[in-house]
């Protein structure tokens, strides 16, 4: 847009939203890292406040000497986790665009009726589908193995799949009649045309995809077994989890680690922007018919 | 389009024949995982809320039982009551505000990227550490009723009254609006340049480019983000299993949470299937209206029906 | 043409979704073979295993546990709990590493459930993936009566074990319909800390083991004050709201009871005076309200440790925190009682799995019973990593006389706190779970103001018989 000539009281509007906006937002993450800096008295005793009035760094030393110099393999979990994250992401990227393409662009009388069925999957709760999803698993051998936490994303997620036909069906149709001309095939549209024209689609699946791979703690909960296979988050959850009966929880053990565990997520973040929000692709510049 | 026509009066052309090859070729990773990984599941889950079955035991026929149990059973009643409200609260305050964040992030000026960072951060807090901050934050002394306090606003009971606590959890909703603000911010952000060049030679405002450029260019996006959003609200789980566990008295109670406490804690998997598939029917309506109602205002490049 | 790809593709899918319902069914049935007793699938399991194994077994079963080591083979055996890392080390960690030096043939793998431990035990019945040996505790009996475990009564007749003298009424908790299922390894039951200091300011005698029901109701008034005088209370008699563990326990010590010999007996005149009293107490501001309550995640414990509660029932688990609190003058003491005696219990036993491979519930058997033995619940004992179960360890001088923190405690009451537990109707069904679930709710109203203590035990007679009546 053209913000280059946004008047000067204009743009001092926009910031002062933005800023206002963001305290807002960041006032709980704050809050957060108040309760991770508080003293172990001020945490038992439940005194915090929000805006960080202790720094108590040992609590954040004790985090990592507890991970890194004790038994826990964070190492293996660390390296269990970006395995399961970089195949996801593939699986994830290569499938959704692919079905993504097809649903969009492919002519089929059914069409929409496989597509309603695409959308249906994502409409009964996953709660009620783990006990025949993990049987099925262990009859293929496969319990206490992260394959059940990479295999269904090789199939593309419903969320996924329904995201990136948006972005598709946004291309305009004369690349798509300039191509067939040039003697391209199907396959050839999809990869040389589409592919690189749903970049920050992609870009933003491989986002999700890692948040969701990277902090999951259900899928690996049920499926692993063995504390060598664990993924860092599963590994988190062991060493956050209460002691006691009544479900009282470290609060600093826990805004600790859900920081830690968060910083990766916002940096890939911070980094991927650059492609998430790649501007004027030419998507939609045929709309003003 | 006019490919189209011609398609469908001579509906077994060799183009046709072409296309339907190729669409089962590109979608059969899904459709792969669907007949492998999906059906079979959910045809179980199927199979199940006919039944008594309580995941240990032999499991006995017992007709629409369920069904007939779920409909009396005030409990889940009031879960589904409670999960609706949730569902038409919470849907669309996040698109207003996803959209509106969107906008004033897609401004090109100093220092966006980390706005855009600042506001996105809370998406990726994980769900547990943000229920148990959010447990603090709603609490009658807690900050934010503190902060209406410096307002002058008695801020009520979140947690503890009936008629409060949904609205709790809507706050807590609006929170992690950055994971949907990202989608609209990218679909913004997609829109052509020339299209604003050609409407600012015209004179329009920014309101109005906003209001005739940007809403239509990026309505797949929003029908994207509404369909998923329902769906989403209508499966709400974590935020209640963790924050109040359906209380005050069930005032709280949402469909997903109600049934997997059936299954899990209650021994009734069968039951709890029935409510799910319940579920799957009133979220498979409201996908369908929204559906239907798209033609009128989502705009896409070429017609895809 | 066309038609016949259709019909194809439709062949497919059916045969696809065929094949995966065959699949699940099968599944379903198998899980549901696990209705059948133990003796049945581990007899059909043993058909198929090579002889000689199964041989042994039938020997060393007849024989003390430490005799299936000896023959010389390797066994894993797995092992769950919940809980986290801390729980680990502290609770099992050294008793486990303990065992297997002295069994060197059983390796023990233990599988730490961070949360929803429920579920995951369930969804590996159901793919015969559940480990050998399973920590269980009120939601244990729902288990067992679907026939989750082995029923191990014969074994602790042919090992001679007391449970009467080892674990008094507790071991009911694990026994449905006459079989034992799980032997008890954590214990703990509700007890009573209470500030010495406040005491002393309130010009109260210490409560002791002989201190009435009527005696907490007086004392947490006289506990309660506003100490710095701006007109708003800042210390509180006590922290009771709907945790079951203290009203639950105050209605037996009553008289009363939830459920009796399989009938909902909430709706009493017993239970009625008890609860007027409970929530006049709340409602005149003797206990901390949920409104000051709400923003703690330790609950009152936390209050309890900032010194500005006379009393706190709850678990033994605040035995360590507190006494690393300098400040903290406190000691504990068995709950208040009743016109009988009654306890809470907040233990957990230890179970074998009923589909264990049959090879392995020897050494599993070897493994529990090493656990709850004095050698082992000594361990658990000692700096109080957390409260044992059996009662000859308790009432050890080891433990009773040990300090914590530096701090010379009555710890004998813990010991005479777990005889007096018992077990009645509540924990004898898998509805515990649902019921307990209801029951706080209907206290949370009431004590928000929303019932008087009649409706409120109206309404639970009324939900309790419908919920019973599922089962």
């Amino acid at each position: 847009m053209l913000d280059k000539n946004l008047k000067i009281h204009r743009k001092i509007i926009v910031y002062a939203i933005l800023t206002a906006l963001a305290l807002l937002l960041s006032l709980p993450f704050v809050y957060m890292l108040s309760i991770s800096l508080a003293t172990p008295e001020s945490n038992a005793k439940d005194l915090f406040t929000i805006i960080p009035h202790e720094f108590y760094w040992k609590n954040f030393a004790d985090l990592f000497s507890g991970a890194f110099g004790g038994s826990r393999p964070v190492g293996r979990w660390i390296m269990n986790t970006l395995f399961i994250v970089a195949l996801s992401i593939c699986g994830q990227i290569l499938s959704c665009s692919m079905v993504a393409f097809g649903f969009a662009r492919m002519q089929y009388r059914h069409k929409n009726k496989i597509f309603m069925l695409l959308l249906a999957t994502m409409m009964l709760p996953g709660q009620i589908t783990l006990i025949p999803v993990f049987v099925m698993f262990t009859k293929l051998g496969l319990y206490d193995t992260v394959w059940p936490l990479i295999i269904p994303q090789f199939f593309g997620s419903a969320y996924n799949i329904f995201f990136t036909r948006q972005f598709v069906t946004a291309v305009p149709g004369q690349l798509y009649e300039a191509a067939e001309i040039d003697g391209l095939n199907y396959f050839g549209i999809y990869r040389k045309i589409v592919l690189p024209l749903i970049k920050p689609a992609l870009c933003a699946i491989a986002i999700f995809t890692f948040n969701h791979a990277w902090g999951d703690v259900m899928g690996p909960l049920i499926y692993l077994q063995d504390s060598d296979k664990y993924t860092l988050a599963l590994g988190v959850a062991n060493m956050s989890a209460e002691v006691n009966p009544t479900g009282a929880l470290n609060m600093s053990v826990v805004m600790g680690l859900s920081l830690i565990m968060s910083i990766p997520q916002i940096v890939i973040y911070f980094v991927g922007q650059k492609y998430l929000f790649q501007l004027n692709l030419g998507i939609g510049n045929s709309g003003s018919k | 389009m006019s490919d189209k026509k011609s398609r469908k009066k001579v509906p077994y052309t060799d183009r046709a024949k072409r296309q339907r090859r190729w669409f089962f070729f590109f979608i059969s990773p899904w459709l792969f995982g669907f007949l492998a990984m999906t059906l079979g599941p959910m045809i179980y889950s199927f199979a199940m809320s006919f039944t008594d079955w309580d995941m240990f035991t032999q499991m006995n026929f017992i007709a629409l039982d369920n069904y007939k149990q779920a409909f009396t059973d005030s409990r889940f009643l009031i879960s589904v009551k409670n999960t609706f409200i949730y569902t038409f609260m919470s849907v669309p305050v996040n698109l207003l505000l996803s959209v509106a964040m969107a906008y004033l992030l897609s401004f090109r000026l100093k220092g966006m990227k980390v706005f855009r960072t600042i506001y996105y951060i809370p998406a990726v807090v994980p769900a547990v550490a943000s229920c148990v901050l959010f447990k603090n934050i709603l609490a009658t002394k807690g900050i934010l009723n503190q902060g209406l306090a410096l307002l002058g606003i008695q801020g009520p009971r979140w947690l503890l009254d009936k008629e409060c606590v949904l609205g709790g959890f809507v706050i807590l909703a609006l929170w992690t609006v950055g994971s949907t603000m990202v989608l609209m911010l990218s679909a913004i952000n997609s829109v052509g340049e020339e299209l604003y060049e050609s409407a600012h030679l015209d004179g329009a405002t920014r309101f109005q480019m906003f209001k005739g450029i940007t809403i239509p260019q990026i309505t797949p996006i929003i029908f994207f983000n509404l369909i998923t959003g329902i769906i989403g609200a209508l499966q709400t789980f974590t935020q209640v299993y963790m924050l109040t566990d359906g209380g005050p008295d069930y005032a709280s109670s949402m469909i997903v949470p109600y049934l997997y406490k059936n299954a899990f804690s209650y021994y009734r998997m069968g039951y709890a299937s029935s409510m799910a598939w319940i579920l799957f029917a009133i979220v498979m309506v409201f996908s369908l209206i929204v559906m239907k109602s798209s033609t009128m205002w989502v705009f896409y490049e070429e017609e895809v029906k | 043409m066309k038609k016949k790809k259709m019909a194809q593709v439709c062949a497919m899918a059916l045969a696809g979704a065929m094949l995966l319902t065959g699949c699940g069914n099968d599944a379903g049935q198998s899980s549901g073979s696990g209705s059948s007793t133990a003796e049945d699938s581990q007899n059909s399991q043993n058909s198929q295993e090579s002889q000689a194994p199964a041989d042994s077994q039938e020997e060393s079963s007849q024989e003390s546990g430490g005799d299936a080591a000896a023959d010389g083979e390797e066994v894993t055996i797995s092992f769950t709990h919940w809980g986290g890392d801390g729980t680990y080390e502290g609770v099992y960690q050294p008793r486990i590493e303990a065992f297997m030096e002295k069994y060197p043939n059983i390796k023990v793998e233990v599988i730490t459930v961070a949360d929803d431990y429920e579920t995951k035990i369930q969804t590996q019945f159901a793919g015969n993936k559940l480990p050998d040996v399973c920590q269980v505790a009120e939601n244990g009996i729902g288990f067992a009566t679907k026939g989750m475990f082995l029923d191990l009564s014969d074994r602790i007749q042919s090992n001679g074990i007391d449970t009467e003298a080892l674990w008094s009424n507790v071991i009911d908790q694990y026994t449905y319909d006459g079989q034992i299922f799980g032997l008890p390894d954590r214990g703990g039951c509700t007890i009573m800390y209470y500030n010495k200091d406040l005491f002393d300011d309130a010009q109260i005698p210490y409560p002791d083991k002989d201190w009435t029901l009527d005696d907490y109701f007086d004392a947490i008034q006289k506990l309660t004050k506003d100490t710095d005088g701006d007109g708003v209370i800042d210390q509180w008699g006590t922290t009771s709201t709907h945790y079951q563990a203290i009203w639950g326990y105050m209605f037996q010590a009553n008289g009363g009871n939830l459920i009796k010999d399989g009938q909902v007996v909430v709706n009493s005149p017993e239970n009625l005076e008890l609860l007027t009293k409970y929530n006049d107490a709340y409602q005149n501001g003797y206990v901390v309200s949920y409104e000051e309550l709400e923003q703690a995640n330790q609950g009152g414990d936390a209050y309890f440790q900032q010194g500005k509660l006379g009393m706190n029932l709850t678990g033994m688990w605040c035995i360590k925190g507190y006494s690393e609190e300098e400040g903290l003058n406190f000691d504990i003491t068995t709950v208040p009682k009743g016109i009988q005696d009654a306890g809470w219990p907040m233990g957990s036993a230890l179970t074998i799995s009923a589909k264990s491979d049959p090879a392995k519930q020897e050494a599993a058997w070897t493994f529990i019973q090493y656990m709850t033995s004095a050698e082992a619940q000594a361990m658990l004992g000692d700096g109080i990593a957390d409260c044992p179960a059996n009662l000859e360890t308790l009432s050890s001088d080891a433990f009773v006389n040990q300090q914590v923190n530096g701090r010379d405690l009555s710890l004998d009451i813990i010991g005479t706190s777990m005889e007096r537990v018992t077990i009645d109707g509540l924990f004898r069904g898998p509805y515990y779970q649902e019921i307990i679930d209801e029951a706080r709710n209907q206290m949370k109203e009431m004590l928000l103001g929303r019932l008087t203590p009649e409706q409120c035990l109206e309404t639970m007679q009324k939900n309790f018989e419908e919920i019973l009546s599922r089962y």
